[in-house]
């Protein structure tokens, strides 16, 4: 096998961002798109430079039966979006899954139990990781030169409804897929809210998340979690919380904070994602605008204040196929690493039970919210004496 | 009475930073100093005219003391909370350092004592009167930037390592490299309180932008021994979410052996709210920023807003020059007496003064003093309890409790 043909399944935004990346890279052959709304279809194909061959399906079970399919490009959000993933694996299809991976905990299981049986690569696409500073601060911690990181925080605060594509992300015309305007709701009797509209803002810690624990090479064991009330201050007319926050406690005893909102208005110069992070011995903290540098203090490095560095998503080891591939060319390594474990063998760094480590954190703090902040154990999703490999745990079937 | 005779327990750093701003304010006379460590002679050494000032290493003897007004609580210690509520049930008003106390108990025995007896009781945390705070809540309680969802605020430094241990007899602090010469040294009580119980200054100043409470604490935190040095037996960091009554979640975090530069700052704040955004600056030699939805602003507003203020209240002439003699201590470059922005420290000795001789209401009363010292204890709770939340009372008097009584059950 030296080519990978694959099947997008999701024909949103990053659906369409996908199918352009996957053009532009080698081992890479589209040979079916699908979505549930017919009339996306199109869309997709026209992404397409050659769309000779190319099937087009609105039922996810018919996609999952073409034999012509290795892997399945999954970009949809829905809250089905875990057992999307699980039933292709168990399709005997490989999986490059959008961000988040599930909104249940028994999804999150049913991807690891189908990847240990099938022994197929299912990989999350979160490409934050890959953000050239992350590889900075993570050298940083392996030399220990931060001492014990005592403290991470990461969010994702964002105000998307500023521009008018984004004002559409909420509500979708049930008959055509087509993202609507809470504005132009009037117009269109079929509209109802999406799954991005319903979906608890903590469920999207995975940007966050997933790079901490790269960096801390660690995984969180409780979570809790506080909100605002499920509906928005700043847009009444969305039903869901301005900002969610979640408070964690890892392995080796770091507490990480987290948070995530896209409805309060913000400065647009505003980067999205903050993080800090403090050690014993030192510290570092990305920039809160776009422009602005990292800092950095080394205790046992004569400093006598922060460094200022030029640390940046874009890294400068980036080959040239990664510079334009998105997300400051973080994309480029999700589809490579993708690539690589399944036509080399190469094991993915992001596995599954790291995938999962990111995303059964963000579930539970929307579960902790909902029980009124009560603390949630995570569990670990390696298998061992307590889960065979293959296996269901006891309590979550 | 046109003057206050006051009394100082506790004559460690603050205690001996007190002393000092209190002998050149008016309104003031200082009576008598107190500590059950043999420091009196250097807090007497402070005043102008120390005839006739009582030293005093029994608390008890203190409050038994009829030339005494008003106590001024200086102690660091885990009875904080218990010594302030029986200077109130012996007649005295006071003015007490941070935090409030320790435990509920010691909270809920406050208030009942200040409501029985009428006194001022008065918590000293100055920082709610720091010039940006004022302009912070001028914007909130406008409405100029919405609803406000999110508030951070810390604590965070690396205090040098002299605080830890003392001597038991001559109550001298022990530094940890020195401690194999002292063989007696004990753990003081800063090396044992939860840091998270220290989240009062943070707490207090942003309740009073927000005009709110807390009603659900849960916490978390390292180990209670730090990953810096093996001799301190404290977490090295403890962090709280609070949820308040008008839907605001806060993150407080405190922890003072962290490798954070002294150039970045200790005391740090963020408020996003639904039309706008406030944060402190984070390193010294930057400015605040702010960013109104509603103001045609590309970006964000750079604000020298500092925590001094612009309309410093008004010592008198007399006042203002004393106060600008006051300079902190530094031995080996280490500062060994308390010090503060002196403008926001007057407030708080000027507003208790206009309390007790009764010119003015306290605004930070005793029920918005406990508002900021329960999350503190319950965060802290919530810690040991595997981040279980926590709800937090509300401490003014109901039909369950009438004014004056503890609630039942303590």
């Amino acid at each position: 096998m030296d080519e990978i043909r694959i099947g997008l399944f999701g024909l949103g935004l990053r659906g369409l961002a996908w199918l352009r990346g996957l053009q532009r890279l080698d081992n890479y052959r589209i040979t079916a798109i699908g979505d549930i709304f017919p009339g996306l279809h199109q869309r997709g194909l026209d992404q397409l430079e050659n769309s000779n061959g190319v099937k087009t399906y609105a039922d996810y079970d018919d996609f999952l039966a073409n034999p012509d399919i290795d892997a399945v490009a999954l970009t949809v959000r829905c809250e089905q979006q875990g057992a999307m993933a699980a039933m292709a694996l168990e399709a005997g299809k490989h999986v490059n899954a959008e961000v988040p991976a599930a909104h249940t905990m028994e999804d999150c299981w049913r991807i690891v139990v189908a990847t240990e049986r099938s022994g197929l690569v299912y990989q999350l696409a979160e490409q934050q990781r890959y953000a050239g500073y992350f590889g900075g601060w993570q050298k940083l911690v392996k030399e220990g030169k931060l001492g014990h990181i005592v403290y991470f925080e990461g969010e994702y605060i964002s105000y998307k409804m500023g521009e008018p594509a984004s004002r559409k992300r909420y509500h979708q015309d049930w008959d055509t897929g087509e993202m609507v305007a809470s504005e132009d709701l009037h117009k269109y009797p079929n509209a109802k809210p999406n799954w991005r509209h319903q979906m608890p803002p903590a469920h999207y810690f995975v940007h966050d998340l997933s790079p901490i624990l790269m960096i801390l090479d660690d995984r969180v064991t409780t979570v809790t979690g506080m909100g605002t009330r499920r509906q928005s201050y700043a847009h009444p007319e969305l039903k869901r919380a301005d900002i969610q926050v979640g408070l964690m406690k890892t392995t080796k005893d770091t507490v990480v904070r987290m948070a995530q909102g896209a409805t309060q208005m913000i400065a647009p110069n505003r980067d999205h994602h903050h993080f800090q992070m403090i050690g014993t011995k030192g510290s570092v903290e990305s920039g809160r605008s776009w422009d602005s540098p990292h800092k950095m203090w080394l205790a046992d490095s004569q400093m006598h204040g922060p460094a200022t560095i030029d640390w940046r998503y874009e890294r400068t080891d980036a080959p040239k196929e990664a510079v334009r591939s998105g997300h400051f060319g973080m994309d480029y390594y999700v589809h490579v690493a993708f690539r690589d474990a399944i036509l080399h063998n190469k094991p993915l760094e992001f596995d599954v039970y790291k995938a999962m480590d990111t995303a059964a954190p963000a579930i539970l703090t929307a579960d902790s919210i909902d029980r009124g902040s009560e603390p949630i154990e995570v569990p670990d999703f390696t298998p061992g004496k307590h889960r065979p490999h293959g296996t269901w745990p006891e309590v979550s079937r | 009475m046109d003057e206050i005779r006051i009394g100082v327990f506790g004559l460690g750093h603050r205690g001996i930073h007190w002393i000092r701003v209190l002998d050149r304010i008016d309104g003031y006379r200082i009576t008598a100093v107190g500590d059950i460590f043999p420091l009196q002679e250097r807090a007497l050494a402070e005043i102008s005219n120390s005839e006739g000032v009582e030293s005093y290493s029994s608390y008890e003897d203190m409050l038994a003391d009829p030339n005494i007004d008003a106590i001024a609580l200086c102690v660091r210690c885990e009875e904080q909370g218990a010594m302030a509520a029986r200077a109130l049930e012996a007649g005295k008003h006071v003015n007490s350092e941070v935090p409030a106390a320790h435990t509920m108990e010691d909270l809920w025995r406050i208030v009942a004592a200040q409501e029985k007896t009428g006194l001022v009781y008065m918590l000293a945390e100055q920082m709610r009167y720091s010039g940006f705070i004022t302009g912070w809540r001028d914007l909130v309680q406008q409405g100029r930037l919405g609803h406000v969802g999110y508030v951070e605020g810390e604590y965070f430094s690396r205090k040098s390592p002299h605080r830890y241990y003392q001597d038991p007899k001559t109550g001298e602090f022990i530094d940890i490299p020195d401690l194999a010469n002292h063989p007696d040294a004990q753990p003081t009580w800063l090396h044992k309180m939860p840091p998270i119980h220290y989240l009062c200054h943070d707490l207090s100043a942003m309740l009073s932008i927000l005009d709110d409470r807390v009603v659900k604490v849960t916490g978390m935190g390292t180990r209670p021994q730090s990953y810096l040095d093996d001799a301190i037996k404290r977490a090295d960091i403890q962090v709280a979410l609070l949820h308040t009554e008008k839907d605001t979640v806060m993150r407080m975090a405190c922890g003072w052996t962290l490798g954070r530069s002294r150039e970045t700052r200790g005391h740090r704040y963020q408020l996003i709210a639904s039309h706008g955004t406030l944060e402190t600056n984070p390193h010294m030699d930057e400015l605040q920023s702010m960013w109104l939805a509603d103001s045609q602003m590309h970006d964000v507003a750079r604000v020298d807003w500092r925590q001094e203020r612009t309309d410093a209240p008004s010592p008198s002439p007399s006042e203002a020059a004393a106060l600008a003699e006051i300079k902190p201590d530094y031995i080996g470059g280490r500062r060994t007496t308390g010090y503060s922005i002196p403008s926001i420290d007057y407030i708080v000795h000027s507003n208790f003064r206009e309390a007790v001789l009764g010119e003015k209401p306290l605004e930070f009363d005793v029920y918005k003093a406990m508002d900021t010292a329960a999350p503190a204890i319950l965060a802290a709770d919530s810690i040991e309890q595997g981040s279980h939340p926590i709800d937090v009372p509300d401490f003014h008097p109901d039909d369950s409790r009438p004014s004056g009584q503890l609630p039942k059950g303590i």
